[in-house]
């Protein structure tokens, strides 16, 4: 979990807990493969700020045309935004399109 | 993806809302059976999606399962057009049926045109093709052409060419006919000229051999005019291929017979049409019960459906039926000798044609059956003509 600690500024900084990596993660990383395909992290694609498309996900866990929060596993992915819309939703995918302002992971 | 967009159009899809409880369950249960939603967006609290139109059904179950209420908006795609006008699915078959029959006649050949023939008729040549399989009504897509002409080719040694060149439902058939070398006098043979008439000689051209008459001799049917052996002075015997031409004045005689009591056929004024449809060469009579009795000289009248001046294969024949009887009359002198007299200036025309008449006189005879009128020609002609030597 993250720690909040003020600073003589006031503004507030994250400290994440070092996660530990699992053995598939390693050894993608030698390998040089990559992460997603090999150890079933989801996989996140980027147009600009207008379109991103989501493969791994595990449900939506928040819809709304400024907020759309899903689950993609280990973590809830967090995009807001003005005019969102789910473009496509299958089993395990969503393509999620507007002007998106923000993307944030956030532990489960 | 233009592609998915269309396709979507033709399996049809539904714009529908939801609207009360949670509207995130409701999305993760879709997702859950499997039901693929596209367009989600929220407005005010409502969620509005598109699903395709088979999975309508499955969703009834998930919104009561997510305590939603579900509502169509708008039915998009081909599937819910072709529902408006299910209570016309005639006029949708008639079209259909339309366009089948059309494609499927334009299967076959309707129309054979023979172009390019002089001699040979075009009836013949139409006669041959359709004998190899080319006719009104074959199956054009399994037509042979190459082997159709080859085997046409073969069956009228007078075609040098032909070609058949489909076009749609026509099939031109093009022709050229032989033309046959001049045929040539065989030289090498020995011949002596002779006459074949009687008559006095008053040209004479011999062109090889030896002339044993003289110019203003008389010969009889048969005599030799130009000899082909002729003797050398040395003694040598020589055999020709004698040639020549003789012109001589010769006499004829042609008669003609008429019967004053003749049988002649006439016209009773009595007439009938019959009609027949002809269909893709099949008749069909537009007439009930058979043929009349009586005498009847028949005539056809072909009259083909034409349109934008293609021949369609329809059409309707006449046959003009008009009936006749045959009665006994009786000439006078004067007819029967008119009459006589004009059938032979007809044999005159045909038996004399490459001859010059000098003069002709006539005379009558009379008996009390007829009479005979007996034409005296005295001609000039060609009378030489070419015998073999026989050498045993």
């Amino acid at each position: 979990m993250a720690h909040h600690r003020r600073t003589r500024q006031n503004a507030p900084v994250i400290i994440e807990k070092r996660q530990k990596s699992t053995l598939l993660q390693k050894v993608a990383k030698v390998m040089e493969l990559p992460m997603d395909l090999v150890s079933g992290m989801s996989h996140i694609e980027l147009s600009g700020n207008r379109e991103a498309v989501i493969d791994g996900c595990n449900g939506v866990l928040e819809f709304d045309e400024n907020i759309v929060r899903l689950n993609v596993g280990k973590f809830i992915i967090k995009f807001t935004g003005r005019g969102l819309i789910i473009k496509e939703l299958t089993k395990s995918s969503v393509v999620v399109e507007g002007f998106i302002i923000s993307i944030e992971y956030m532990n489960v | 993806m233009f592609f998915v967009r269309i396709l979507k159009y033709v399996l049809g899809y539904v714009r529908f809302k939801v609207e009360n409880g949670s509207i995130e369950r409701f999305i993760n249960f879709c997702t859950k059976v499997d039901i693929k939603l596209w367009g989600i967006r929220k407005k005010n609290g409502v969620l509005f999606a598109n699903i395709r139109a088979k999975n309508y059904k499955k969703l009834r179950r998930v919104a009561k399962k997510s305590h939603v209420r579900i509502h169509i908006i708008k039915r998009h795609g081909l599937p819910f057009i072709f529902n408006r006008y299910e209570a016309r699915s005639g006029l949708v078959a008639g079209v259909v049926l339309f366009l089948g029959i059309i494609i499927f006649l334009s299967f076959f050949v309707w129309k054979v045109n023979v172009s390019g023939n002089k001699e040979i008729s075009s009836q013949e040549i139409t006669q041959t093709l359709s004998d190899y399989g080319l006719n009104q009504g074959t199956f054009r897509l399994t037509l042979n052409i190459h082997k159709i002409e080859q085997e046409v080719m073969m069956k009228l040694p007078d075609l040098a060419w032909i070609s058949i060149n489909l076009k749609g439902s026509v099939a031109n058939v093009s022709v050229k006919e032989r033309t046959y070398p001049p045929e040539l006098v065989s030289c090498d043979k020995p011949c002596n000229v002779k006459a074949s008439q009687t008559g006095q000689i008053i040209k004479l051209e011999p062109y090889e051999g030896k002339a044993m008459i003289k110019q203003g001799d008389t010969v009889k049917q048969g005599d030799i005019i130009v000899s082909g052996i002729i003797t050398e002075k040395s003694g040598v015997l020589r055999i020709v291929h004698a040639r020549a031409k003789v012109i001589a004045l010769t006499s004829r005689t042609l008669q003609a017979t008429e019967n004053f009591k003749q049988t002649v056929q006439k016209d009773t004024g009595k007439k009938t049409d019959h009609y027949e449809l002809d269909i893709f060469g099949l008749n069909i009579p537009l007439y009930w019960g058979g043929e009349p009795k009586g005498n009847y000289t028949k005539s056809v009248d072909q009259n083909t459906l034409n349109v934008f001046g293609v021949d369609l294969p329809f059409g309707i024949k006449t046959f003009e039926l008009k009936e006749y009887k045959t009665e006994k009359i009786k000439l006078n002198e004067q007819d029967a000798l008119n009459k006589a007299q004009n059938s032979l200036s007809n044999m005159e025309k045909k038996e004399f044609s490459d001859m010059k008449i000098i003069d002709k006189s006539f005379e009558t005879q009379k008996n009390e059956n007829g009479l005979t009128v007996i034409g005296h020609y005295n001609c000039e002609e060609n009378i030489a003509y070419e015998e073999e030597i026989k050498i045993s």
